[in-house]
Parts: structure tokens; sequence; C-alpha cells
């Protein structure tokens, strides 16, 4: 606010107010303008996101069913569940999944996108062959890596016998199982490796220029600029890779037709949480166990929000 | 981006190698469909496993497509990521510029909100959605498949937002100070200057939905409008043994995403800018 | 822009934590008025006793339903209708359903179209949860090829359409032109729920040729589990790398699950008051002796077995590996495709020394799911279908004749004992089992399947999973209220 000062400074003072009230309408129009464009996603917020979010916290309060309107049970169905051993099962299935694919997807994504960011010959061509798996929907993924791990005639038991080793029933072993459906995940992980190497694209070319200059070998130039500088895209892909393999569903629901067999090995959480709700129509179960995914997910990620001070560096 | 120069011989050697040693990991399950898709029924259980099949069978390609109604899925597939592509297009970059380039207050909140949503896993949301659009009577349609994007999907937002922010600051400023309307500036300058960034969420969209399984398996019930996700796994159990054909079909139903792909991929990578992420 | 950096992280960090906090405050409160909330939804959600699919759609019906069962049936065959078919079974069924089933149907009813789709089982049972997701999202198909096992607990779920009235009104077909016991099936409560259609049960396999070579005497098959045992293991060979060429048997292949183990056993499933007896001792030794299966055999090495004939596409039985497997009659209709050049024969399943030989029946029928839009042309359609003319043009139709139909006129009229094979089944069909009939039938199956499949993979004592199935399942029933 304009303080009213002395008469000599009336004149500006008005002259001020004026500025101000343009500028505020100014800002008015531009605040408008933004609500407008940006009304869609507001929409799409409520919508989509805080009323589900709500809806399904109210659900898991219920033994709703669709057919059937259900009663309020209050926590029962939290309790249930962790009495529930498939639940737990689930559980340790899941992390493990996450805590192992991710970061070798992580060590993979990077190794790959910085041989694929140096100027050799044919460049191109590996691009896109390492691309081509993660263009392979999920359903062909299965049905291909079924056939490679077959025990019996399939190719990898098949290089195995070749060096002596008798290859292991894969899929069908309770150990081998899940190794088996990170293997298949790390075949599709392209698209991670595409968003590498667009962050390695944006290192500008002079840090490289002046470490040239000091005498640093390309060993030197990897870990004092690359990898520093990639931190910010690894720490993007942590987190949405870790979301993902949380929701690890297709794969393993199509692999053993929602079954999750051998000895439950394979079933994820995301697949029991469906087949709660969509098999059992136990949709106030299913919605307890979202919203403890929900719950997970926030506490993995301010895990690694909280690391992130020690070694994600962010371009100046 | 490096330079060949400053390689030694050596280490361009050892990086060709590993790149061909993973390149084989990456392709030969690919090779593999290929292979499989031309065989005769008699040699695919062979053992050891052969890679040449004796006689190619092409046949079994027409006979593919007689075998399940690979076109109708065909087209729903195609409607289906079309509408959503189409759906990102119209909703994602509108929101994008109202939070980069606006300056307004509300736009930190909704970035915000938006990184938290980012983050949240689609199941939680999965039930509620399921019963709204099941009282509104759309389940059974592929409506509930397209029209969320409509409004906005968080990841997309934030790919555009990353864009917009790395371009020059007073690209608008001027346009602004001579009257010139929002939707002029947005329509006429920005959206040219994000072409790259709009074909990269194109792109993820179009495959998104191409390959998606869940939403499908929800919400399709009449197979004239199974997507070729869909129908695939349905004829997986149909028609069990039938591996040469489920092969044949693969291969063109991976076909015609990696054309899209070898034809855009450059400026699909130019697209993701994480200069000034958060 | 390179002025966002670190602190907005901060900041960031700041607002996630916030926004929260708010959402679980909010989220709370609403819980805490959940109650009066409740109440709403009880009575928009129409009334608790009926579950309704979807307000309006399932008054209509209800309201057509109505009018139809009274109209005469002209006003309903004015008009045209097509009617959602769903089935689960892959292979010929479909080529073969059309031709002897469907395209008659069509031609004596010209107002009424069917439309066929295959919709695949998921999980342990035969049924898919697609049906199940249909129906919920109030968009079912009009009539399902249905496992009859499940009926009752569908049906308390809400989830299937209540054809007694309809069968009354029109009076063509009486509960007594079934089998009594597969009748039972599709009762629940007061309500009829299905039409029975064919029925199966399950005998032994054996292969004559693997015998001899075992030295064995291929016309003495066991006729005791312990002898079974010991001529199963005379068959088991391996190959140079390790794994099997040739099984003996393997308990739990094919029709092998633990529900008919038990049976074999002397076990039992309900008693005489029909509760549920998961974990009766003989029960608890089927299943034990499975495990001790999977153990001396090596279950990694079993399931590389069945998992690489599982690719072929082919029962492991006619790929001439198998020397003993129990399996369903429909298993005969194989060799119409299969010419298998060893020999073999059926005969029954062998049972726990001082048990008679045992089976148990199952079998399918058509359903009517909640909330279909055109009941009456669909219980046109199940009254063709499972009525005596489709059984007898499907159990006719070429390159089959191992079928056992659900009504006994009918088999009367197929002629089924002058099959020598076939025959084994049928004597056997006086003295089946049946699976009990219980509203929480689908949740019992599943339950042995999960513990059948951890015993085998040396997870837990055979005693201790079965009590606690049998916890389950109370608690369940308890639920359901059965």
């Amino acid at each position: 606010m304009a303080t009213v000062g002395t008469t000599t400074k009336d004149n500006t003072a008005a002259l001020v107010q004026t500025k101000r009230k343009k500028a505020t309408k100014f800002e008015t129009k531009l605040a408008l303008f933004g609500l407008l464009f940006a009304s869609p996603w507001i929409l799409g917020l409520l919508m989509f996101n805080v009323y589900p979010l709500l809806a399904s916290a109210y659900y898991s309060f219920t033994t709703y069913s669709i057919l059937e309107p259900g009663k309020f049970v209050g926590f029962e169905n939290y309790t249930t569940l962790f009495k529930d051993d498939v639940f737990w099962k689930s559980i340790s299935n899941t992390l493990y999944y996450t805590f192992i694919f991710v970061p070798l997807s992580i060590v993979q994504g990077v190794a790959l996108a910085m041989l694929l960011n140096l100027k050799i010959k044919g460049q191109g061509i590996y691009r896109t062959l390492f691309f081509i798996p993660s263009l392979v929907p999920e359903i062909a993924t299965v049905i291909i890596w079924l056939w490679l791990l077959n025990p019996q005639f399939g190719l990898v038991n098949f290089w195995l016998d070749k060096i002596g080793i008798s290859g292991p029933p894969w899929i069908g072993s309770e150990a081998w199982s899940k190794p088996s459906l990170i293997l298949m995940s790390l075949w599709g992980t392209g698209q991670a490796v595409v968003i590498y190497l667009a962050g390695l694209q944006d290192v500008p070319q002079d840090y490289y220029d002046a470490a040239q200059v000091d005498g640093a070998n390309a060993w030197q130039r990897m870990r004092t600029i690359t990898l520093p500088l990639l931190t910010p895209v690894i720490f993007f892909n942590m987190i949405m890779g870790m979301i993902g393999a949380l929701q690890n569903f297709v794969l393993p629901y199509t692999l053993t037709n929602g079954q999750g067999t051998p000895a439950n090995s394979m079933m994820f959480y995301v697949m029991y949480l469906y087949t709660n709700g969509f098999a059992y129509l136990k949709m106030g179960y299913a919605s307890a166990m979202a919203w403890i995914l929900f719950i997970i997910v926030v506490a993995l990620t301010a895990i690694i929000f909280a690391t992130q001070k020690r070694w994600v560096h962010y371009q100046r | 981006m490096e330079t060949s120069s400053r390689l030694t011989i050596f280490q361009r050697g050892f990086a060709h190698a590993v790149l061909i040693i993973m390149g084989a990991f990456f392709l030969s399950p690919f090779l593999w469909m290929v292979s499989t898709s031309l065989k005769s029924n008699a040699e695919l259980f062979l053992w050891p496993p052969k890679w040449i099949p004796s006689t190619m069978v092409w046949r079994n390609y027409p006979d593919a497509i007689d075998y399940i109604p690979f076109f109708k899925y065909l087209s729903n597939s195609l409607l289906i990521s079309g509408l959503a592509t189409i759906a990102v297009l119209i909703s994602c970059p509108l929101v994008a510029y109202s939070l980069a380039r606006i300056p307004w207050k509300g736009a930190k909140p909704l970035f915000g909100a938006t990184l938290i949503v980012m983050m949240m896993p689609y199941q939680v949301t999965m039930i509620p959605i399921f019963i709204t659009f099941k009282n509104i009577g759309w389940v059974g349609t592929n409506i509930p498949l397209w029209l969320p994007a409509l409004f906005g999907a968080p990841f997309y937002i934030f790919l555009l937002r990353q864009f917009f922010m790395g371009l020059p600051k007073e690209l608008e400023d001027a346009a602004r100070i001579d009257g010139a309307s929002e939707l002029r500036i947005y329509s006429q300058i920005m959206l040219p200057l994000c072409k790259p960034a709009l074909l990269t969420i194109a792109l993820f969209q179009f495959m998104g939905s191409w390959k998606d399984y869940q939403g499908p398996l929800i919400y399709l019930s009449d197979e004239s409008q199974y997507t070729l996700m869909l129908g695939m796994q349905a004829f997986k159990s149909q028609h069990g043994a039938e591996w040469q054909l489920m092969m044949a079909t693969l291969v063109m139903i991976t076909l015609p995403i990696m054309i899209l792909y070898f034809l855009v991929q450059k400026a699909f990578i130019r697209g993701i800018t994480f200069t000034g992420i958060k | 822009m390179e002025n966002v950096k670190m602190q907005p992280t901060n900041k960031n960090k700041k607002f996630v934590a916030l926004s929260l906090t708010a959402i679980t405050a909010l989220s709370l409160t609403l819980a805490g008025c959940g109650s009066s909330n409740n109440n709403n939804a009880a009575s928009t959600d129409g009334n608790t006793n009926t579950a309704k699919a979807d307000n309006t759609a399932a008054a209509n019906n209800t309201a057509k339903a109505d009018d139809t069962a009274k109209a005469d049936n002209t006003a309903a065959s004015d008009e045209k209708v097509t009617i959602d078919f769903w089935f689960p079974w892959g292979g010929d069924f479909q080529k073969d359903f059309k031709k002897t089933v469907v395209d008659p149907f069509e031609a004596a009813h010209p107002n009424i179209k069917v439309k066929m789709t295959f919709v695949e089982t998921t999980g342990q049972t035969q049924a898919s949860d697609k049906l199940l997701t249909a129906i919920a999202g109030g968009n079912p198909p009009d009539v399902a090829l249905f496992d009859r096992f499940l009926i009752g607990s569908w049906a308390a779920k809400g989830s299937l359409t209540d054809i007694k009235g309809m069968m009354d009104a029109d009076g063509e077909l009486k509960p007594d032109d079934y089998y009594p016991g597969l009748w039972a099936e599709v009762v629940y409560k007061d309500g009829v729920y299905g039409l029975p259609w064919g029925t199966d049960n399950r005998a032994m396999y054996y292969n004559k040729t693997l015998m001899k070579q075992a030295g064995l005497d291929p016309e003495k098959p066991p006729t005791t589990l312990e002898e079974l045992d010991a001529m199963a293991e005379k068959i088991f060979k391996k190959g140079k790398n390790g794994k099997y060429d040739q099984i003996g048997f393997i308990p739990w292949m094919n029709q092998g699950f633990f529900y008919t183990q038990a049976w074999n056993w002397g076990g039992k499933w309900e008693d005489a008051d029909h509760n549920l007896t998961p974990n009766d001792p003989q029960n608890v030794k089927a299943l034990q002796w499975m495990a001790d299966y999977a153990k001396k055999y090596d279950i990694a090495n079993l399931t590389s077995f069945s998992d690489a004939m599982g690719q072929t596409g082919m029962n492991p039985i006619w790929s001439g590996k198998v020397g003993f497997a129990f399996d369903g009659n429909w298993v005969l209709n194989d060799l119409a495709k299969y010419k298998p050049n060893f020999e073999w024969g059926v005969a029954p399943m062998p049972a726990a020394e001082g048990h008679p030989s045992v089976t148990w029946v199952g079998g399918w029928s058509y359903v009517i799911p909640k909330g279909s839009k055109h009941e009456q042309a669909a219980y046109e359609f199940l009254k063709f279908v499972a009525g005596k003319e489709g059984t007898l043009d499907y159990a006719k139709r070429a390159n089959a004749g191992n079928d056992i139909t659900a009504m006994p006129a009918v088999n009367d009229e197929l002629k089924l004992a002058d099959n020598p094979n076939l025959k084994v089944f049928l004597d056997l069909m006086p003295t089946a089992f049946t699976r009990p009939v219980t509203p929480v039938g689908s949740f019992l199956w599943n339950e042995t399947m999960r513990v059948q499949d951890l015993a085998i993979h040396g997870k837990g004592d055979a005693q201790a999973l079965l009590d606690e199935v049998k916890k389950n399942v109370d608690a369940e029933l308890a639920k359901v209220g059965g």
C-alpha cells in the first residue's frame, strides 16, 4: 500500500497508484487466462484424481460390491488384510521385484545411453535396435519369453545346455519365476534409455571441451561430467521406475493367467488387488489395498526425495 | 555429445563389442518371434531349436489374419489410440503453457499437485472411476479409454512444461505488450515452437494406448470392440497351440509401431528435456 | 529455466507433505461422516435384498421381464433381437456348436440372432473375471456357458437371473428331465439360476505300451493307490540332460486336483449336516501324499515336464510319455484329432487301501447373467440349448460321441453304453460324488487349489494348511450368511 507522503510526493504517489492499478488489471487478466488454460486439468484433477481418491477411501471402510451396496465396517477391511497371508506374500513379491529390477534397469539404462551417445559408426542402427523391445506389447513379450524360457525346448536352456548347465524350469519354479520376470522387464526398458539419452544430449559440449583441455581421459570425463549432470534424470527415472514396478501387473497376470503360480511366487500386489476387486467384487477390500499401495508409494518416494540432496546435481 | 576424435581405437572397439553383445540380448527374442512366425507346425518343437525354418511358411500371415478378426481389432486399437492421442494434444499443451509461461499465483501449487498425481498409482483411482463410468452407463464402450485424456495427463503436462521452460523468456513479453491475446500467443508463437515435445507426448500416448491391457480388460466386454491386445490374449487361450499364427499376429502388431518410431525417432528424443527440472 | 533449482524442490517437498496431510485429513473427516453417507448409499442403491446392477436398467428389466412373462410370446417375437452368448472353450467348440445348435435355433426363431463370443477363463475356477466385471458394469452378455458348481456362489452374489418364473410360465422343461444331483446344483434358495448341460466324470487313463516296457502286465492296471505308486515308479525315466523323458504319474496333473485325490483317499468335503469338512483326516492324508510325490520326484523337474507339455497344447496323455493320468471322459473326443501310436486303456481311478474306487461329476450349465437386456429371448435360447433338442444335436456332432448329457432320456437315445471306453465312466455315474452345493463353493475350490499349490512346493504342512482352509471357508460362509 502506498503510504500518504508529503505533498511534494503526492503527484508521484498518484502516478504510482495508477500504474499499479494498470499492473493489477494486467495481472488479473493474466491470472484469468492462466486459470482458463489450466481449467481442463483442474477439472481432470478433481474428477479423475481427487474425487476417486476420496471415494476409494470411503469404499475401503465398506463391504461395497457394486452388485450389493454393502455396509459400513470401519477398519475391518484393513484388519482382515493384515491377517491375509496372500496380501503379505504379494507385498514381499512386489518389493523383491521393485528393489532388484529398478537398480538393474538404472544401471543398464545409463550404461546403454552412454554407449548410444558416443559418435561411432552405425549409431542410428544401434539406437533403434535397443528401442525395438519396448515397442513390443507386454502381451507379446509374455508369449515370446514363454518360448525362450520353456524348460525343455526353449532357447535359453538350450544355450545353457551347450555350456553344460542344466537349466531350471524358469517360470514354473518358485525360485526362478521372479528372476525370469525381471529378465523380461529388463528387455523392455528402451523407453528409459531414450529418456537418459535425451538427458545426455542436454549436457553442454563446452564442459567436455574444458575437460579435454585439462587433460581428463574418457573415464574421468564420464565420472566428473556426464554422471553428475545425469543425476536429475536418474532421479526422475528412479521415481517413475519405482512407481511402475510397484504396479507390475500385465506380465505376471498374463503369464500365470491371473493365478500367480507357482506357490504364489508370482502374485503381485496389483494382481491381488485386481483379483479382489474384479474377480470377487470385493470393492471395499480392494480399495483398502489401493490406499495401502498409495501410502507405500508416498513413503518410498519420500525416502528417495530425502536422499536427493546427497547425490542429485542440478545444472546452474 | 562426445565426439569420436576423443576416443581411442581401443575404446571404440570396446564400445562396439559391448553394444553388439547387449544388442544380441535385445534383438534375439524379436528374431525368434519372426522365425517362429514362419515355421510349419512340424518344426515348432524341435530340439535343438531351429533358427531358420527349412521352408518359409509365408502363408501363416494371411492365415493369422483370417484366424482372428485382425482388421476389426486393428481399427479398434487405432481408433482408441488415435482419440486418446488427439485428446492429450488438445489438453496438455494448454495446461503446460499456463504452468510455464503465464505468471499467475495458481501455477506453482497446481504444478505441485501435478507432480503428486504423477506419482499416484493408477489402481488407487481405478475402482471409483470404474463405478462412475458404470453409473453413467459407459462400461462396455471405449469412451472411458480416451475421454479422461481430454482433461490432461500429469506426465505429459510435466514434460511439456519442462520444454516450455527451456524456451527464451522474452518470447511472449513483446507480444503481450503489443496487446496480443494469450490465445494468439499460444497458438501462433508457442505451439509451433514446441513441435518436438508435442511429437514426443503424442508418441508416448499412442504407444501407451496401443499397448494398454488393463483398461480394455476392465471396460470392454463386447468382442466386436476388442483391441488387438485383448484379442491377442483371447486368441492365446482359445487357440493355445497355434503358435506360428500367434507369432505372425505379434509381428503384425509390433510392426506398425516400429515404423512409426523409425519415422520420428530424432524429434522424439529432442522433445524430452530436463533442463531446469523442478 | 535456470533459476528453478534446489530451493523450489524444498518447497515442493513441503507442498507434497502439506497436500498429503490435507488429503488424509479430508478423507478421515469423510470417513467420519461415513455412517450417514452409508444410509444414503443404501437408499439410493435400491433395496438390499435384491442386488441391482443398475437402478434404472434393473427396474426396466424387471418390468420388461414381468410384462413378457405375463403377455404371450407374440409381443416379444415381433422385434428382432441379437443375444450375446459367451463361452469359455477354445478349439473347435465355436464351429461345432454354431453348426449343430445355433443355426437350427436361429432357423426356428427367425427373430433371434445369436452372437458367440469367446471369453477366456481366469484363475483356477472355470469362470471369467470379465464376466463378473461385465455384470458389475451393467453390461453383461445375455447367456453364458457356465461351470455349474459355481451357480450357488454367483447367485448368492446376486449376479445371475432367476429363471424359475419363466420356466413355470411356459411349462416345457421340468426338473426331472435332468439327473437329480445335477438339478440340485442349479438351485439356490428358492430360485433356479441356470439349466444343466452335460456332465462328466473322472477315471484313469493308462499307457499299456509304457507298462510293457517297464516290465509290468499291461492288462492289470493298478487298483489301489499303493499299487499305482509302485508301478509309476518303474515308468519314470530321465534323459541325459537330467530332465524327465517319461513320467509315471503326477497326482495333480490333468483332473487330479486335490478335490479328486481327497475322495480317492476316502476323504469327504461335507458331512451329513452339510458342514464343510476340508480338513477331514483322509483329506489331510491325500494332500500329504501329493506333497510326497513332489518331494520324491523333484517338483522343479516335474514342472519342467508339464510346462513343456503345456506349450505344445497337447494333452500329455496322448504324447505317449505318461504312464498313468486321471482325466475326464471328454478326453476321448481328442481321439478324432490325435491318432495315438501306442496302446492305452481306461479304468476306474485306484483308491486308497480299503476304500472303493470312486469318482465325481462336474459339468456345465447355461445361465442368464443379471442385467441381461433380452431375458425372454435369452430364455428361449437356454430352453433350446439345454433342452432335449439342443442337447441331442450337440452330442451327435461329428468327431465326438463321448459326451454324457445331463438328460437321462437323451443318454438312452444315444446308446452310450455301446462305447466300451465310455462305459467305464458310465458305470461310475450312479455312485459318483458331486461337489458340495454351497454359496462358498467357488471360494472352497480356490482355497483347495491354493493349498495344493503350496503343499506340492513344500510350503507348509498338510494338516495346518487344511485347518486354515476350514477356518477361511467358515468365515466366508458366515459373511455370506449361508
